[in-house]
């Protein structure tokens, strides 16, 4: 397996499961507004806005495993360099 | 109100859709996966399916052919999905009425998708052009007596040989027979000079597993394949003759047995065989036996060469000409005087070097004022007129073997037409008649 096919497996799921976060930011942003906007239930609104910051929290820990995945592809490409 | 099912493994996107969903009056089902899904979709009819391309247990693809079908054709489909790049795969695969909403999903994406009509249908360009029998373009002479025999042969279940010269149209005008005859078999075509010998009855009849080496499993011939429709055997006069005698066995008894097999069986299919021989060139070479050619040409049909019907030339053109425009979204013309040129041209290669051509000429179009490029000289390496008039012009040959083959040429082009002949030459009618004497040509 070459290795542009190797980074491109290795990306594709954290990138997808990163996608997905936005995602429920997204909808949970439109639900807390349109909550607001519509019956004003604090208590449901705040839930949404709950949801949106654990999603932020665990987007930053994929986003540390995503970086901790380039950092070891690039040592990995520096050695085969130096072979 | 819309009756929408939506299917993601994420809970939290899940929930939070569902609820918007709800909070704009439409009636929402979940699953969280393609099991779950086909579940939900076999006690309910929607209106509206929004899916995940990846589920644990599948993807949204899988999910298609439980969903949609003839009785559920309106329903409309939306696949969640992080890549652009996804919605002209999906559409290559499935059509144009497949929606996507690329993640991070908004609230007017949503709304959007569940509000969307369907695009109608756009008309082709080439859906001006008339048809008959769904296949064949052309208003000439000609064409109009070949619709008449097509027409008066489908009210039967005669066997039909077409004749006529390579690219003419011989498998267009058997799709029109097969159409106009309303049957409900399909048409299967096969050519008969492209297999090897020794596998053209396995071809045309079938064969049993284990019937010879090789033989895996059984196969199921074109006779089988075209029952209750039409068989098409293109280039029949090019199957060895040895092997015929099956081929008229199976016509005589409308009975065929599969290689190994021990018993027969029923086959009922009109036959439309096509070669590009004339029927004298048939007879005199032996390609066909004589009992087989009476049972395959019980109505034998004559295409028009596109010499014969140049007047079809014009609308030939445009339709072709449409059909490239529809196949590259573009808007190229031809003008009046490169018309003229393809209509001055004798065109030995037929409809298939007409298109050809045409297509070579979109392709060097000139972009700025959109028309095609027609080329000065226009010549087939197959060409047989050309040949003709340079066996015309030899050192050593009379003043009357030359007229002669001026004589015949001219006939030949004009389908056998003395008056317009004797025009073309100069000549008076009788002065023809003498010539036509004199050097015991035939125009029977």
């Amino acid at each position: 397996m070459n290795n542009d096919l190797r980074k491109e497996m290795n990306y594709s799921r954290p990138i997808h499961d990163l996608r997905n976060r936005l995602n429920t930011i997204s909808m949970n942003a439109e639900l807390g507004k349109m909550i607001l906007q519509s019956n004003g239930d604090a208590e449901k609104a705040i839930n949404t806005f709950n949801i949106i910051m654990e999603t932020c929290q665990k987007s930053s820990q994929e986003i540390s495993e995503l970086k901790k995945l380039f950092d070891s592809i690039n040592v990995q490409q520096q050695d085969q360099g130096k072979r | 109100m819309a009756k929408i099912l939506l299917v993601d493994d994420d809970i939290e996107f899940l929930n939070a859709t569902e609820a918007l969903l709800g909070m704009l009056g439409h009636e929402v089902d979940t699953a969280t996966s393609v099991k779950g899904a086909k579940e939900i979709a076999q006690t309910g009819r929607y209106s509206h399916v929004i899916l995940d391309l990846l589920l644990p247990d599948g993807s949204g693809l899988h999910l298609l052919d439980e969903i949609t079908g003839p009785d559920n054709d309106e329903i409309k489909i939306a696949f969640v999905t992080g890549h652009s790049s996804v919605k002209s795969v999906v559409s290559n695969l499935y059509g144009p009425n497949i929606h996507y909403l690329l993640k991070p999903v908004s609230l007017d994406d949503l709304k959007n998708f569940i509000s969307k009509q369907d695009e109608p249908k756009r008309p082709k360009p080439t859906d001006k052009f008339k048809k008959h029998f769904e296949h064949l373009i052309g208003e000439s002479a000609p064409m109009q007596q070949l619709y008449e025999m097509i027409e008066r042969v489908s009210a039967t279940a005669a066997n039909v040989m077409l004749i006529g010269e390579s690219g003419v149209g011989k498998e267009v005008v058997a799709a029109s027979i097969h159409q106009a005859s309303n049957l409900t078999g399909e048409l299967v075509a096969v050519n008969c000079g492209a297999f090897a010998a020794d596998l053209i009855n396995s071809e045309l009849f079938g064969h049993e597993k284990g019937a010879f080496t090789g033989a895996i499993s059984r196969k199921i011939g074109v006779f089988e394949q075209a029952q209750d429709g039409t068989l098409f055997l293109d280039e029949v006069t090019e199957m060895p003759i040895d092997l015929q005698p099956n081929l008229l066995r199976a016509l005589e008894s409308r009975k065929i047995t599969r290689l190994g097999s021990t018993s027969s069986m029923s086959v009922n299919c009109r036959v439309i065989s096509a070669t590009n021989r004339s029927e004298s060139e048939i007879a005199q070479d032996k390609r066909l036996r004589e009992d087989l050619y009476f049972r395959l040409a019980v109505f034998p049909i004559y295409i028009p060469p596109l010499r014969h019907r140049k007047d079809d030339i014009p609308l030939l053109v445009k339709y072709f000409l449409a059909e490239l425009n529809s196949q590259y979204d573009s808007n190229i013309k031809i003008a009046e005087s490169d018309l003229k040129k393809l209509c001055d041209y004798d065109w030995p290669g037929n409809l298939r070097e007409l298109r050809h051509c045409l297509h070579r000429a979109y392709i060097m179009a000139d972009q700025e004022s959109e028309l095609v490029r027609i080329p000065e000289k226009m010549s087939s390496p197959f060409s047989k007129k050309e040949g003709n008039a340079s066996k015309g012009i030899e050192f050593g040959k009379t003043v009357e073997d030359v007229e002669r083959e001026l004589i015949l040429t001219t006939l030949d082009h004009l389908g056998g037409d003395k008056k317009a002949a004797a025009e073309t030459l100069g000549l008076s009618l009788k002065t023809l008649y003498n010539r036509l004497n004199e050097y015991q040509i035939s125009t029977e």
